[in-house]
């Protein structure tokens, strides 16, 4: 009877240790666990910008030089592939950023076609001229893409993100990496700053701004904005100049804002309707 | 150790260890993943950096560096576009911009370092813990390292707190577990302890002892099969203490029966012996010893029939009943005319199946003790039933009633009227040689041929015996 008394004892004793005992055993794993997390050292890979290294053999780079401001040899885009690009970008999707792919421009040859927008857009008088000075009070340039999955090449969606900013002028581009070509841009400046004489003729700024564009379609020009389809009537490229005013001090001043995009004809419809309406 | 301990003990380490393993492998899974998004997030942001602190690289190249040892430059400006905390410096270690507290060494992470890969550390900075992302960015032949530090260090609580509230949940869990379970092995435990008790009962002798039927399960079923064994038990114990009283009953009684005419005998021989007696008397006292002589023969020849029936297979052969009836009238007419008792016969042609010579003792014991009984007229009744009278459950019976008008047996004495040495008038019954063996060794030839007497009277106006057999009609067998 005692034998057995002490034995259950033992038995009780001995689950206790284990349901006590268990759950520092697992909060010493997990401790240990945590500092293994923590004492852990690794490399990411961000894919590397050295394009060349992922062309295939006898096919040519399109970057001409490296670090020195070479021109980008951009591959072409269809109509079609570029309204199935503006689909995406227009769903909406969480935007990523990454180093360029093969095939698609690095920042500086983005930042140097940005720069050579900005200079075209500045001879011919769209934009203030103090801005193709080239030393800006800032720069920025971040290559993104859309997370989502396509039916064609990935690469199709990145596009250089950059931004331009002197004395209150700023200017935000939309490079498309593999192309090299300028697909949207925004432009903010006082209306001090700005040209105002030739505001009335913005339905010459299109092929300006979107010099890859062949022969359009059609045309339609409204106040203030101004718009033209494409040849195969996916996509409509189209300017437009508003403005807004703002108290600054006891002066009000104008704020002009210039958009120049490329949009699906879809939207370019509504757009279109918008422009005609003004 | 009790059934409901091994339940109770069992049931909470298993379920404890599970709970354990289950819990690690979550919150180890939670680590995981965390720390992977944090490092994910954190190289996003870093990428984020990576593109400011290149654009500045590729507009203003090597001279930036310059001016900002120099001072001439405020790379905070930048610092301010950049995401986390972040540190840069020159690829001789100058430092250019550090938005770490002042004093924090972190010469050591960027050894390493490369361009086209970016090292990750986790690293303490006073009280808060870093996730440092470390990389070059390089333009041309102009580098810079580029330090981003992740602060981690609320995820670490979070991480903390989960552990804290898995503890408080594995406590609740172990503590309401044992109660439940507890409770659950007592539910589950209560027959069993419940069976235990019964049988210590038995075993100290309480047949009497039943447990509480506790439902249809495998428990319930124990129960009521312990309860049908009691059952079988009690009556099993009550039918030996029956059968011993019964064995010490005869004993007695036959010890008692041999008594009586052992010392008449004892006596009468002693007095011839002892002493010159006149003829008359000697003749007397030989007639005593010969009719004590006689009972006890008579005694000893009852008893082995009684044995004899309890142990010996009869083989029966079917007899027609009016037949029958009449032998065995023939056979005790002269007992009757002895007697001056006069026998009216009425029975039924019918077919039984008996064994002669058995029915026969029967019979005659049936009549005997009629007779004994005082009896001067005896009637013997037999008439063809059926079994929707009620007397069996099917077929044809054959009811043989015998009536007397003698004196009778008392009500109370009717259930013990067939045990052996069993006499309802003792000294009369001694005086006309019985022994009380009669109606026992009747009851077992009754027996033998499938029937049972059945005795009624009031106790003053005569006795009737009735012993009903399986019979077939007389029909039947002309069919045949």
């Amino acid at each position: 009877m005692r034998k057995n008394k002490i034995g259950t004892m033992l038995v009780f004793l001995i689950s206790l240790v284990i349901v006590i005992g268990g759950w520092f055993l697992t909060k010493a794993l997990l401790d240990q666990k945590r500092a293994e997390f923590l004492g852990k050292r690794g490399q990411i890979s961000l894919q590397p910008s050295d394009s060349a290294s992922f062309l295939a053999e006898g096919q040519e780079s399109n970057v001409s030089g490296k670090g020195d401001g070479a021109a980008f040899l951009g591959e072409a885009v269809s109509e079609e592939m570029m309204a199935k690009v503006l689909a995406v970008w227009e769903s909406g999707g969480r935007e990523k950023l990454h180093e360029p792919k093969p095939g698609q421009m690095d920042m500086e040859q983005a930042l140097e076609a940005g720069k050579s927008w900005i200079n075209t857009m500045t001879e011919q008088g769209i934009i203030p001229e103090k801005l193709a000075e080239g030393s800006y009070d800032t720069i920025a340039a971040r290559l993104c893409s859309v997370d989502t999955r396509v039916d064609f090449d990935e690469r199709l969606l990145s596009y250089w993100s950059l931004y331009f900013a002197k004395d209150e002028i700023t200017v935000t581009l939309v490079v498309h990496a593999l192309s090299g070509q300028i697909w949207k841009a925004s432009i903010f400046l006082w209306e001090e700053d700005g040209l105002t004489e030739n505001y009335t003729e913005i339905e010459k700024w299109i092929p300006i701004a979107f010099p890859f564009m062949k022969e359009g379609k059609s045309e339609f020009v409204g106040e203030g904005s101004a718009g033209r389809v494409f040849s195969e009537g996916k996509v409509c490229a189209f300017v437009k100049v508003s403005e807004a005013h703002d108290m600054k001090g006891e002066w009000v001043k104008f704020l002009l804002h210039f958009e120049f995009e490329l949009s699906l004809m879809e939207n370019g419809d509504k757009i279109y309707c918008y422009i005609t309406n003004n | 150790m009790k059934l409901g301990a091994k339940i109770v003990v069992s049931i909470t380490v298993f379920f404890s260890v599970i709970f354990l393993f289950g819990g690690y492998l979550l919150i180890s899974y939670f680590y995981d993943i965390t720390m992977e998004r944090e490092i994910e997030n954190a190289a996003k942001q870093y990428q984020y950096n990576k593109f400011v602190v290149q654009a500045n690289l590729i507009i203003r190249e090597e001279e930036w560096f310059t001016d900002a040892l120099e001072g001439n430059y405020d790379i905070s400006a930048i610092a301010s576009d950049l995401n986390g905390t972040v540190a840069l410096f020159t690829m001789d270690g100058q430092t250019l911009f550090s938005g770490f507290p002042k004093g924090t060494e972190l010469s050591r992470v960027l050894s390493g370092a490369r361009q086209d890969k970016v090292n990750y550390q986790f690293c303490k900075l006073g009280q808060r813990t870093y996730l440092f992302l470390v990389g070059i960015v390089a333009y041309n032949d102009a580098g810079v390292y580029l330090v981003t530090g992740i602060d981690v260090e609320e995820v670490l609580i979070q991480q903390e707190q989960i552990i804290g509230k898995f503890g408080t949940v594995y406590a609740l869990a172990v503590g309401i577990g044992i109660c439940l379970v507890f409770g659950i092995s007592v539910f589950i435990t209560r027959p069993v302890r419940q069976l235990t008790i019964a049988t210590k009962k038995i075993a100290q002798g309480d047949y009497k002892e039943r447990v509480m039927n506790g439902g249809t399960d495998e428990v319930g079923q124990l129960a009521e099969n312990f309860n049908r064994m009691a059952e079988a038990v009690e009556e099993k114990i009550e039918e030996l203490l029956e059968n011993a009283k019964q064995k010490e009953d005869f004993v007695a009684n036959f010890a008692h029966e041999l008594k009586t005419p052992l010392t008449s005998i004892i006596g009468y021989a002693d007095r011839i012996y002892k002493k010159e007696l006149p003829r008359e008397e000697q003749k007397k006292a030989a007639w005593y010893i010969w009719n004590e002589g006689m009972r006890l023969e008579a005694l000893s020849l009852k008893l082995m029939d009684l044995t004899i029936l309890d142990h010996k297979e009869f083989g029966l052969q079917e007899v027609r009943t009016d037949l029958l009836f009449y032998e065995l009238a023939e056979e005790a007419a002269y007992l009757l005319e002895e007697k001056g008792v006069s026998l009216e016969l009425s029975v039924e042609p019918a077919y039984i199946r008996v064994e002669y010579d058995l029915f026969q003792t029967l019979f005659l014991n049936l009549v005997d003790n009629a007779i004994k009984a005082g009896a001067k007229q005896i009637s013997v009744t037999g008439s063809v039933g059926s079994a929707s009278e009620g007397y069996i459950t099917e077929g044809l019976y054959f009811i043989i009633k015998v009536k007397d008008n003698g004196s009778g047996i008392p009500r109370q004495e009717i259930e013990r009227i067939t045990e052996a040495f069993y006499m309802v008038d003792k000294s009369r019954s001694r005086k006309q040689h019985g022994a009380g063996i009669g109606l026992a060794l009747a009851e077992k030839i009754a027996q033998v041929h499938g029937g049972s007497l059945k005795f009624e009277s009031d106790g003053k106006s005569g006795t009737s015996v009735g012993l009903c057999l399986k019979c077939k009609g007389v029909e039947d067998d002309e069919e045949k």
